[in-house]
């Protein structure tokens, strides 16, 4: 009999897991997410940080979830109640865990909100949404940041700047390039550097431009972009194009570095390889 | 101004000033008459991340005798003055200068190459840096903290026609005859590889502890995102924690993965899918080639092959014919990096070899915490049809850090 019970018990276990898992794996009921993290949110931002595990990693886990393919509209309910919730009173490490969920979940239906936290009183909060609407692959986040762009400064900037960079959206030429030649080298080495991510004609145009009149702390930053440019172009088979900046930029003027770069890029050119 | 000036490779190099007619008195040890090396062999190093692991490279790089270390970083203080003590007791003066940022050595004109013993999360950036600034690298394992950092290494590394070695000493070194015998097709062709490391990485939540007088946080953090201090971050205990590292995965992953794929052959390429545990069919995490080959976490208390004409370890089929190991120059894995300096020539573990190794680990740590398969592009480096786990083959860096490159 004890033995008959031992194996009841150990069915009732692997049912019991299986109807759970089941339940996870079952479509999200917007309803009931929304009561469900209004319980976790209280432990996200307990004062002491191993009290926040529990409620964190179960957000997580459904976060991970739902951004499975083929669970699109799961995905899009929860990250609306994510959302939603961004909008209400909260400590600063309960917004954060949020909007990391976002970063690696969120899509168009959080856009605002996250940008609304790019003007969050509290510095960590804005850099998370800032990394956050880095890393949403959608156009309306790179509107967010180059919304912020022009009223932004110092560090924050340059953190908006680099967001634009990683993105590497073409759109961001424009207003990046503008700040090529802002006061604040800081700002304008993450300037070249971003564009020397994106890249492209425009790119390469506006670095070829401001590169001559680049302080001498800033010809490295710059010519590094530019050989950048030289590199893309030489991979799309652009080898004259790219030829005439390694050119430039294996003269005089420039650093050690920069020029043996170029070298190397003009041999790579004349051999037809790319990079 | 002293009658006598040290005339180095450095100073022909800067060119006019070197060669003006003035009598120049030489000193012998700049020529090696003392028994040391001349000043145009000598490779001078700066060693960044002088922590447990970065203090013993820096010390094995110090064994070399082409090798003169003149500066240490670490954002710890007793780290580094423990290091400039080792520096200046093994070379005799008080002249190794200590610094808690980066770029103070990686800017210097008579610095050479440096030594990155830091944790994970600051390899990209401080690589590239080094790059940038004409410096050959050395840098431990695991190289990469994300797939888009290695690939972004890879790029600075060739475009500025740098040397660099990862600190993989066991790839070769714990196994003995093991990678020649695999090699040489001792078991005939691998069809399944099972390799034992730890697991993944994951949240930290070590609570705030007060932070000590001098040690400059920020600094330590560098890119990864902000959280309160706590001491055994700082003592080597970040490896489990995702923001700094890939947990065991990349700790013992990067040797052991990356020692199964170098001597199979496939050490220059990527799996094409990743499945992990289900709790059902799949017992192991599997990473699946294009060729067919099945590399498994797990399964086996270290490396374990598995050939169409048996298994390594456990058989005493010896290699068919010799068996040349690509790329290794001797004298172990630090002495590879400092000849493949001299040498101008690609480091045994060269960054391309450490990039597709630490991926592979990457890849298990997305697996694993999605709870997913995932299928992999090698050549263009994108997990493929899954575009939610795709966005974590690299991360946005805190203000003001980012890739340059």
């Amino acid at each position: 009999m004890k033995h008959g019970t031992m194996i009841l018990a150990a069915v009732s276990v692997v049912l019991l897991s299986a109807v759970i898992a089941a339940a996870q794996d079952a479509p999200i009921n917007k309803e009931q997410f929304e009561k469900q993290l209004g319980e976790w949110l209280p432990g996200m931002g307990k004062e002491k940080i191993p009290e926040r595990r529990d409620s964190q990693q179960k957000l997580q886990e459904v976060c991970f979830k739902v951004g499975a393919p083929g669970r699109e509209k799961d995905r899009a309910v929860v990250c609306e109640v994510l959302a939603e919730a961004l909008g209400t009173d909260m400590p600063g490490p309960t917004r954060i865990w949020l909007l990391k969920q976002l970063q690696y979940t969120g899509r168009d239906e959080c856009v605002d909100a996250v940008a609304k936290s790019l003007g969050d009183k509290d510095d960590h909060v804005r850099d998370a949404a800032r990394r956050a609407l880095a890393n949403i692959p959608v156009k309306r986040a790179n509107d967010a940041l180059l919304d912020r762009l022009s009223a932004s400064q110092g560090k924050f900037r340059v953190g908006l700047i680099n967001a634009l960079g990683y993105r590497a959206d073409p759109a961001s030429v424009g207003p990046i390039a503008k700040l090529l030649g802002d006061k604040d080298q800081a700002t304008a080495a993450a300037a070249a550097n971003a564009l020397g991510k994106i890249a492209n004609a425009d790119a390469t145009k506006a670095l070829g431009a401001a590169l001559p009149k680049a302080p001498k702390a800033l010809k490295g930053p710059f010519a590094d972009a530019y050989l950048r440019c030289a590199d893309k172009m030489l991979k799309e088979g652009k080898t004259k194009d790219a030829a005439a900046i390694y050119n430039q930029l294996s003269g005089d003027g420039y650093p050690k570095a920069v020029r043996l770069a170029a070298l190397q890029g003009k041999l790579n050119a004349a051999r037809g390889k790319n990079k | 101004m002293s009658a006598t000036r040290q005339i180095t490779r450095r100073g022909f190099v800067r060119g006019a000033a070197a060669t003006v007619a003035a009598p120049w008195l030489v000193p012998g040890s700049a020529l090696g008459a003392d028994g040391g090396t001349p000043a145009n062999d000598r490779i001078v190093m700066g060693a960044i991340g002088v922590g447990g692991r970065g203090s013993g490279d820096m010390g094995g790089l110090m064994g070399f005798k082409e090798v003169q270390m003149i500066a240490v970083c670490d954002p710890v203080p007793a780290h580094r003055e423990r290091a400039k003590g080792r520096v200046d007791g093994h070379n005799k003066n008080k002249d190794c200068s200590m610094h808690s940022d980066f770029r103070e050595i990686t800017s210097r004109d008579d610095i050479d190459a440096v030594m990155i013993g830091t944790p994970d999360h600051w390899h990209a950036i401080i690589t590239i840096d080094a790059c940038k600034n004409g410096k050959d690298v050395f840098c431990e394992k695991p190289e990469t903290l994300t797939i888009g950092e290695g690939r972004a290494m890879v790029k600075a590394v060739r475009r500025y026609s740098r040397v660099f070695g990862g600190g993989s000493q066991r790839v070769l070194g714990d196994y003995g005859t093991l990678p020649r015998r695999v090699r040489g097709r001792a078991v005939g062709e691998i069809r399944e590889c099972f390799v034992a490391c730890g697991g993944p990485s994951k949240d930290c939540y070590l609570p705030a502890e007060p932070l000590p007088k001098g040690l400059d946080w920020d600094m330590w953090l560098g890119p990864a995102p902000w959280r309160p201090y706590h001491p055994n971050l700082t003592r080597g205990g970040f490896r489990p924690f995702r923001d700094y590292s890939g947990g065991g995965m990349t700790d013992w992953g990067a040797h052991r993965f990356g020692s199964a794929m170098f001597a199979i052959g496939v050490h220059k390429e990527g799996p094409v899918e990743v499945i992990p545990p289900d709790g059902k069919d799949v017992k192991l995490l599997t990473f699946i080639f294009k060729n067919g080959l099945k590399m498994y976490h797990g399964g086996t208390g270290n490396l374990k092959y598995v050939g169409t004409d048996g298994e390594l370890p456990g058989s005493d089929k010896q290699p068919q014919g010799d068996v040349e190991i690509e790329g290794y120059r001797g004298r172990g894995l630090l002495g590879d990096f400092v000849e493949s300096v001299k040498q101008r020539k690609p480091a045994f573990r060269d960054i391309e070899i450490a990039h597709r190794a630490t991926t592979v680990c990457h890849l298990g740590n997305i697996a694993y915490w999605l709870k997913r398969p995932l299928k992999y592009d090698p050549v263009k480096e994108e997990i493929v049809g899954d575009p939610e786990a795709n966005r974590w083959i690299d991360r946005p860096k805190r203000e003001p850090w980012t890739l340059e490159v």
